[in-house]
C-alpha cells in the first residue's frame, strides 16, 4: 500500500467541496464581525508554552503539542487563541483602553478536542477589551446570535449561566476551593446524589444544602431568574442575577430574546471565565457550537489589568450542524 | 414531532431499564430484546431504543446520537464521558473492588510495581494513583479472578456482585473502591432541546421511586 495514504490521525484533508463551504461560512461570520466594528488579527500559531501554563487557569501541559526552539525554549502548538490575543493586548496594544478584535484561525489538541477527537479546528471568534459593562456582555451576545444566523443556522439557543452564582453559594456554604472543584465538576453532570453525599460530609447548613441542590434544576426560560432570585441573600448570587437581568433588557431591545434560556447550572470548565458564561446549542448537535463569557483576570497574567468579553466558535461543528439540518448545500 | 433516542446496555441492564419504564407508564413492548435486531422504534416514531455493548452506552449518549441511556455506575467511571448522570436507578446494585489471594504470595524481585489485572484500566489507575501506589496495569476482557491465580497479577480490580466466585477462587476483598448501580444519563443538549419529553420521564422515575420507597 501507498504508505502517503495514511495521515496522523485525529486530523482531516479539506478537500475542494467542504472547503469552499468551511471559507465561505467562515467569511460570512467574519464580515459580520468587521461590520460591527471588530479588527481582524492574526497571533503566531506557536507561542512559548508559559503563555498557556498560567497557574490554576491555564491548559494542562499533556493536552499540548510541545516543540522546542533553536535555543532549546519550550514551545506549543496553540490550544486556544484567546490567550495569545490577552498576551498581545497586554503588551503590544497596551496603550488601548478598548479593544475589539477578531480572529480566524487554527487551534490543536494534543488528546483530540472533546467531542469529536479533531486534534486541529478552525476557530472563529470575537474579544472585546477594556469594558466591564453589561452593555458589553451583550453586545457579545448579539454578535454571537448574529454570526450563527450569518451562517445559516436558525434552530439554536444561547444559553446564559453565570459564574458568580456559584461562587456566591460555595462562599455562603464555607467550602475551601477544592472542594467547590469538586462540586463543580459534579453540578456540571447534573449529579446530585453525589452532591448531597459531599454537602452531608462537610456538614453544610442545611438550608445552603437545600440551595445547593437545587442548582442543578435552575434552567430553562427567562422566568428560572425568578425562582433564583431566592438565592439572592448573598451578595455575589445577586449580583449575578442583577448583571444577567441588565444584558437580558439590551437583548429585549433587539428583540433577541427568544434565542435566549437561562442555565444557572453552567460552570464552563474554561477556568479564565469569571462572570457571565453562555454557550450556544441546536437540536442536531449533542454538545456546543459556540461558547464563551467574560474573563476579566487573564489579561493581567500578561501586564495589564483589562477586563474583557468574547466567544468563539468552530466552523466544523457549523458545518456538521448545517448538514444534518439539511441547509449545507 | 421530536423522537426520543434511548440506548441500554443489551442484557440483564436493558431488561431491567425496560421494565422501569413500563412501571413509568411508557409503552415499551416494541423492543424485542430477545430478536436479532439492533434499533426498535414505536409505531408513531416517537421513541427509538438502540440496544448496544455496556461500555459503549456513555459513548452513544455523549456524542448525542442517543439522547438518554442507561448503564453502570463502573463503566461510567472507567468512560470518563462528559455527559449528565440525573438518576440512581437502585438495580445493578455490586461492588468496586480490590481482590487478592488468601494466602499471600511472595513479590518476584523483578517485580517493582503492584500488577493489577482489571477491565477497568482507568478507574484502577486513577484509584492506586490517588494512594500514590505504583502499578502495571494488565488489561483483561474477562475472568480477571485468574489473574492471580496463574500469577500473572498481585492483586484484581472487579465489580463483584456476590463475592461467590472470588471465594471459589481462592480470593478475599482487601478494598472497595465504590459502590455500583444502573444510571439514567442524559445528552448534555439533549436535555435542553429534547427537555419537554426528557424531564416528565425523569419526574415519572423519581415519583415511582419515591412510591417505592414508601412501601
Amino acid at each position: 500500500m501507498n504508505k502517503f495514504k495514511n495521515i496522523p490521525y485525529g486530523l482531516q484533508d479539506y478537500l475542494p467541496l467542504e472547503y469552499s463551504l468551511k471559507e465561505n461560512i467562515e467569511n460570512k461570520i467574519l464580515s459580520s464581525f468587521k461590520n460591527a466594528g471588530y479588527q481582524m488579527i492574526e497571533t503566531p500559531i506557536l507561542e512559548y508554552m508559559d503563555v498557556f501554563s498560567i497557574s490554576d487557569i491555564g491548559f494542562a501541559a499533556e493536552d499540548m503539542f510541545k516543540l522546542s526552539d533553536s535555543n532549546g525554549s519550550l514551545l506549543v502548538l496553540r490550544p486556544d487563541i484567546t490567550m495569545p490575543i490577552a498576551r498581545m493586548a497586554a503588551t503590544k496594544l497596551s496603550d488601548k483602553d478598548l479593544l475589539k478584535l477578531c480572529y480566524c484561525g487554527n487551534v490543536f489538541h494534543l488528546k483530540g478536542e472533546k467531542k469529536e477527537g479533531y486534534k486541529q479546528v478552525t476557530q472563529i471568534g470575537i474579544e472585546l477589551m477594556g469594558d466591564q459593562s453589561a452593555s458589553a456582555d451583550a453586545e457579545c451576545l448579539i454578535l454571537a446570535i448574529n454570526s450563527l444566523r450569518e451562517a445559516g443556522l436558525n434552530d439554536f439557543q444561547i444559553e446564559i449561566g453565570q459564574t458568580d452564582f456559584f461562587k456566591g453559594l460555595m462562599i455562603e456554604a464555607g467550602l475551601n476551593e477544592s472542594d467547590s472543584e469538586q462540586i463543580r465538576r459534579f453540578v456540571e453532570m447534573k449529579d446530585m446524589l453525589s452532591i448531597e453525599i459531599m454537602l452531608d460530609e462537610k456538614s453544610v447548613d442545611l438550608s445552603i444544602k437545600n440551595d445547593i441542590l437545587e442548582l442543578p434544576t435552575l434552567y430553562g426560560g427567562i422566568e428560572i431568574l425568578d425562582s433564583a432570585k431566592k438565592y439572592s441573600k448573598n451578595p455575589l448570587c445577586k449580583k449575578a442575577i442583577d448583571n444577567i437581568e441588565k444584558v437580558l433588557s439590551i437583548l429585549k431591545e433587539y428583540q433577541l430574546l427568544e434565542y435566549i434560556s437561562i442555565d444557572l447550572s453552567i460552570v464552563q470548565s474554561v477556568h479564565y471565565y469569571t462572570g457571565i458564561v453562555f454557550k450556544g446549542i441546536c437540536p442536531n448537535l449533542g454538545y456546543p457550537l459556540l461558547t464563551g463569557g467574560r474573563y476579566d483576570n487573564l489579561i493581567k497574567n500578561y501586564g495589564k489589568d483589562m477586563p474583557a468579553v468574547g466567544f468563539a466558535m468552530t466552523s466544523k461543528h457549523i458545518l456538521i450542524a448545517l448538514e444534518r439540518e439539511g441547509k449545507l448545500i | 414531532m421530536k423522537t426520543l433516542n434511548i440506548a441500554l446496555a443489551k442484557g440483564r441492564l436493558a431488561e431491567d431499564s425496560m421494565e422501569l419504564f413500563k412501571q413509568c407508564g411508557m409503552d415499551m413492548s416494541f423492543v424485542k430484546a430477545k430478536s436479532r435486531k439492533l434499533i426498535f422504534a414505536n409505531s408513531d416514531n416517537t421513541i427509538t431504543v438502540i440496544l448496544v455493548k455496556p461500555s459503549d452506552v456513555p459513548t452513544y449518549v455523549e456524542r448525542g446520537v442517543a439522547d438518554i441511556g442507561v448503564v453502570g455506575k463502573d463503566t461510567l467511571i472507567e468512560s470518563n464521558t462528559d455527559l449528565y448522570e440525573m438518576l440512581d436507578l437502585g438495580f445493578g446494585k455490586c461492588r468496586l473492588c480490590v481482590a487478592s489471594p488468601k494466602k499471600a504470595v511472595a513479590n518476584p524481585i523483578t517485580c517493582v510495581n503492584l500488577r493489577v489485572a482489571t477491565k477497568y484500566p482507568n478507574t484502577a489507575k486513577a484509584y492506586y494513583q490517588a494512594k500514590g501506589i505504583n502499578i502495571d496495569i494488565i488489561k483483561l476482557n474477562g475472568s480477571v479472578e485468574l489473574g492471580p491465580l496463574v500469577g500473572l497479577s498481585d492483586v484484581i480490580v472487579d465489580i463483584v456482585e456476590s463475592g461467590k466466585t472470588l471465594v471459589e477462587n481462592g480470593l478475599e476483598i482487601t478494598d472497595e473502591i465504590c459502590s455500583i448501580s444502573a444510571r439514567l444519563v442524559v445528552n448534555k443538549v439533549s436535555l435542553k432541546t429534547k427537555g419537554e419529553i426528557i424531564r416528565p420521564i425523569i419526574a415519572d422515575i423519581r415519583q415511582y421511586q419515591g412510591g417505592k420507597a414508601d412501601i
